[in-house]
């Protein structure tokens, strides 16, 4: 039953982790956080410094910790508080948004 | 339009709202950024097929609108308005052509939703490099579409209009 559609799920997932596969091999180990507000580089921070930064933007405010080279939004006063809830990144590309506030935390 | 019509599209949704709240309840881990079952999504399916175009979006613009109001903030509300928008659009499109079955148009539904979300946050946040994520969306979108679809495909049966 629904085969055909659990088959095409399936590929799906394959191309994903294919992709995922492929970036990941291509990788190489990164130190550097950039924070940007509204598309504009804010600041580049290293992830070997344990710290807090305190973003300020027109909207409102998104706080930063570093720790033990992963990087989290531990506070913010966004209204829907995604970026809050979402889980520390460390690998190249990953990414924290706060659309709300458009602050983007990404791994270089 | 007459009044169980009306019954049917009040019923309907209250019903999606009531989805957005549960997901919202389910507290799903964030993996990555926007992410999002979006099981109210069975709802407009239901809509599409049992009525027609118009009425689904109809019940699609209230749902975004009243879930707006009461949950969350404006910035996200325009957020999940594009994914939903582009998700009607294209269950419509590909229910229209009738030569997909009612899981086909709600995996659809489910990945267009995500590709509709992600379009708006990349040019929100001006940073194109946010579709990395666009993969697990697609395959989180597909993949609750598909159990939405099948939940459709069996409620369906006891709503005949
Ligand atoms: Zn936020």
């Amino acid at each position: 039953m629904k085969k055909k559609e659990l088959i095409f799920v399936l590929l799906l997932f394959v191309a994903a982790a294919l992709f995922y596969g492929v970036t990941a091999y291509q990788k190489k180990a990164s130190d550097v956080a950039a924070i940007s507000i509204d598309g504009t580089l804010w600041k580049e921070v290293s992830l070997s410094e344990d710290g807090t930064y305190t973003i300020e933007t027109p909207q409102g405010y998104n706080i930063v910790q570093i720790q033990k080279h992963t990087a989290a939004v531990i506070e913010a006063d966004c209204p829907d508080q995604l970026c809050v809830q979402q889980k520390s990144i460390k690998q190249p590309h990953e990414m924290i948004v706060c659309l709300p506030h458009k602050v983007v935390v990404e791994i270089k | 339009m007459d009044s169980r019509k009306i019954a049917y599209c009040a019923l309907l949704s209250a019903v999606a709202l009531l989805l957005g709240y549960v997901e919202r309840l389910l507290a799903v881990p964030m993996v990555v950024p926007g992410m999002k079952l979006g099981l109210a999504n069975v709802v407009v399916l239901l809509a599409l097929y049992l009525f027609d175009a118009k009425t689904a979006l109809g019940i699609s613009l209230v749902r975004i609108l009243l879930s707006g109001f009461v949950f969350t903030g404006f910035a996200s509300f325009l957020y999940s308005g594009a994914g939903a928008m582009l998700s009607f659009l294209a269950m419509a499109a590909f229910q229209k052509t009738k030569r997909f079955s009612m899981v086909y148009v709600s995996i659809i539904g489910g990945m267009s939703h995500n590709i509709g979300q992600m379009i708006f946050a990349c040019i929100a946040v001006e940073n194109i490099r946010l579709l990395y994520y666009l993969p697990i969306l697609l395959v989180i979108g597909g993949a609750t579409g598909f159990l939405t679809g099948i939940v459709g495909e069996k409620t369906i049966v006891y709503l005949k209009y």
